[in-house]
């Protein structure tokens, strides 16, 4: 039977199943060709360009052949303070070809992609979507070496050594380390298979929901909306099929704490997704695991598996839905037109999910802490958790520490912790900046490390990354601003466009080639992008620009030397050297 | 009221813009009584001979002399105008940009079907040097306004001359910068 063939038997041949067929063809034959899709178009009933609009889409389907060896360089900033280009450079002459590229005989492609949740062992790589994280350049040679020789990428992988914690279990077999750091008392309380489900088996939808209402629980992806409601709302709209999605696409640069969640906390997240299915009455729970967390899908399935065969989950079956390298999947409505087998593009609200969610029914999506912090809230009471944090937040928080730090990994803290707090535990090193809430958040300069964590003054979806006074704000701010040109979907011009401008103009800050006016113009904007884009990408991505501008005019001051508006830096010798050299002058 | 002083001037453009100038029709008679011309294609006047008020740039940056044209309105202007997409965004130049000056060159001289397999491409002191790409002015000068249009119609070209001479605020109908 033909490859396409057996993986559509496997598969099934509905749209939804999409993302997954172009996964198994991807991996298989290094490209989704436009032969491939065009056949793969009348075996799923949809026109070639359904097809060709998801697979351009995602950055970890191509067209082109992308080697037997699929190799992904992080090109987060955490990565890039990390001696990244070290090891880029490494890989390059290894390889004897170009980031961006294949080997002459097709055995390694070399590529870049956002941070891929490893910015506390950077710099990292993915290796045929494995991730391989604290790389030195020794580490780089024997890897390569290694996989000339045709020693298998696992193999290699156990004699790096393998990580802490399940890390090391059967169903992982990963070189990653977890880095938990400080562990509170509600998160870490030992957990007992089964009894956050038995206590909620006891309970009615209602008075489940009201518990969690009670414990001030809002989302921890970082909009932070009031869980209990979600609930509710979701319960409240009539329908015979509603949906419990967990937002597992933990795409925001610098955190990392959903991978830790996913590795050693999958039972309690099951837990919370099942109770979450009683109250709201749903039929069934996808994970929606970003790529770049793939490894960690058996280890995901063998525990459903697990509580299927211990009679948890008889009437709410869990998938594992793997993404495909996409930040904007991560905002809820994109995630569920993924799950559909769609281009990820935000979807207009209202109807919100909680309406017309997952195949038009009624869903709710949670991020990974939420689920495991109400599994822990049912377990405990809502005053376990109400008692602890600030009045608007209630609670603990995960932290992903990264940076400049000597101590980076996984941190419980109370919502209301200061930032110096943060900097003392987590042993900064002389930090002069530190960006709340990856780059969609907000940036704080030394003078503010007195503000704290809460959702009225800094709020983060976990991320926290460190910058000592060697770091440049102006590299940190264009990583951040190459991050969100390269990830919008493209869909709304504001964002698409933009981003771009914005992008523009922090280089010509950055270069010494701005006038005053621009930083108006850069304000200007940073508000019209954040005013009128469709989703939250564009909502925050002049974040950091603005927030900086704002907290430190003075270095953006410092860094415009040229005052005179009528005329702006034009090389000449620059512009013509082309043509000078094309006439042999 | 004194006569306002104006300047025109062709970069990497079509002429278009200017053709439309004039297409302000009957208008040209009102105009005439409020502006004087200085240097200008419409005037044949090559270098500027007085302070200007207000320069129209029509079309982008294509070559060294397109920079040094540009610069020096600016210097001699008080006002600048971007006229139409050329000088606002490169416009249809500008799709050179895509190509690197070699293969541009060497479809121009050698590939077209018309060219004669003798042709070199030229080369002179005399002839300006082509830029890298087509670059729109407001990358190089300040710009002061902006008027959109392949071409601008002579009735935006009035309109927006005419606020700028009586000081009024000018605003333009959504009909006239509707392109699609």
């Amino acid at each position: 039977m033909h490859k396409l063939d057996l993986i559509i038997q496997k598969e099934g041949n509905s749209q939804d199943r999409l993302i997954p067929i172009l996964w198994e063809i991807q991996k298989d034959i290094g490209c989704i060709s436009l032969d491939t899709q065009t056949d793969l178009s009348k075996k799923l009933n949809l026109s070639p360009a359904e097809i060709q609009e998801v697979v351009s889409f995602y950055h970890f389907f191509s067209e082109e052949y992308r080697g037997k060896h699929q190799i992904y360089i992080d090109s987060s900033i955490i990565a890039d303070f990390h001696d990244r280009n070290q090891i880029k450079t490494t890989f390059e002459n290894e390889l004897k070809i170009n980031t961006g590229s294949v080997t002459p005989c097709g055995t390694f492609g070399l590529f870049e992609t956002s941070c891929i949740g490893m910015s506390d062992q950077s710099p990292a790589v993915l290796i045929d979507f494995i991730p391989v994280p604290s790389l030195t350049v020794e580490k780089v040679k024997i890897i390569l070496n290694s996989l000339k020789n045709g020693i298998k990428l696992e193999e290699i992988i156990l004699s790096l050594g393998l990580g802490d914690g399940a890390n090391s279990s059967n169903y992982i077999q990963s070189n990653i380390n977890n880095n938990i750091v400080k562990k509170g008392h509600f998160l870490f309380k030992k957990w007992s298979k089964g009894e956050a489900i038995s206590i909620a088996s006891q309970m009615s939808p209602e008075n489940i929901i009201q518990v969690i209402s009670d414990s001030g629980l809002k989302g921890r992806g970082g909009a932070g909306f009031p869980t209990g409601l979600k609930w509710k709302l979701a319960k409240e709209v009539p329908s015979d099929k509603k949906y419990i999605v967990c937002n597992a696409d933990e795409g925001e640069p610098g955190t990392f704490k959903d991978r830790v969640l996913l590795t050693e906390f999958i039972g309690l997240l099951l837990e919370g997704m099942i109770i979450a299915s009683k109250a709201v009455g749903a039929s069934k729970g996808y994970i929606y695991l970003r790529g770049e967390y793939s490894y960690l899908k058996n280890h995901i399935e063998r525990q459903i598996l697990d509580f299927k065969e211990s009679g948890f989950i008889n009437s709410f079956p869990i998938e594992v839905f793997l993404g495909a390298g996409a930040y904007i999947c991560g905002e809820e409505s994109a995630l569920l037109e993924s799950l559909e087998g769609k281009r990820g593009e935000p979807r207009i609200k209202p109807p919100f999910p909680v309406e017309q969610g997952l195949f038009g029914c009624p869903t709710v999506v949670n991020n990974v802490e939420t689920f495991v912090l109400a599994a822990q809230i049912i377990r405990f009471g809502h005053e376990s958790f109400s008692s602890l944090g600030t009045e608007s937040s209630r609670g603990i928080r995960l932290l992903s520490i990264s940076g400049d730090v000597e101590k980076p990994g996984i941190y419980e803290y109370e919502w209301g912790v200061s930032i110096s707090e943060i900097l003392r535990d987590c042993k900064a090193i002389e930090p002069t900046f530190v960006q709340v809430g990856g780059p969609s958040g907000t940036m704080i300069s030394n003078k503010e490390f007195d503000r704290k964590i809460s959702h009225d003054d800094l709020p983060t979806g976990g991320s926290f990354m460190v910058f000592s006074k060697k770091r440049s704000l102006f590299d940190i701010l264009s990583n951040f601003m190459d991050f969100f040109v390269d990830e919008s979907c493209g869909n709304c011009t504001p964002c698409r466009a933009g981003n771009v401008i914005l992008r523009d103009l922090l280089t010509k800050v950055k270069t010494g080639k701005a006038r005053p006016s621009d930083l108006n113009k850069i304000k200007d904007w940073g508000n019209i992008v954040s005013k009128t884009s469709r989703c939250g990408l564009g909502m925050t991505s002049p974040n950091p620009l603005l927030t900086s501008l704002k907290s430190m005019p003075e270095y953006f001051e410092n860094a415009i030397t040229n005052k005179d508006e009528n005329f702006l830096d034009f090389d000449i010798e620059q512009a013509t050297a082309e043509y000078k050299e094309f006439h042999n002058e | 009221m004194d006569k306002k002083v104006i300047s025109t001037i062709s970069l990497a453009g079509c002429f278009g813009c200017h053709m439309s100038f004039l297409d302000i029709d009957l208008k040209l008679l009102e105009l005439i009584e409020l502006v004087e011309f200085n240097r200008s294609p419409l005037t044949d006047i090559k270098t500027f001979s007085k302070r200007i008020d207000i320069g129209i740039i029509e079309g982008g940056c294509s070559n060294d002399e397109n920079v040094k044209v540009l610069k020096d309105f600016r210097k001699n202007c008080d006002i600048l105008i971007s006229l139409g997409e050329c000088a606002i965004m490169g416009g249809l130049p500008a799709l050179r940009n895509h190509l690197t000056l070699k293969e541009c060159l060497e479809e121009a001289y050698f590939n077209v079907p018309t060219s004669n397999h003798n042709q070199t491409i030229p080369r002179h002191e005399d002839l300006p040097q082509l830029l890298d790409k087509v670059y729109p002015c407001h990358e190089l000068v300040k710009i002061d306004y902006f008027l959109p249009g392949c071409p601008p119609s002579g009735e935006i070209i009035w309109q927006a001359l005419a606020a700028l001479i009586k000081n009024d605020k000018l605003e333009i109908s959504k009909r006239l910068i509707k392109y699609d």
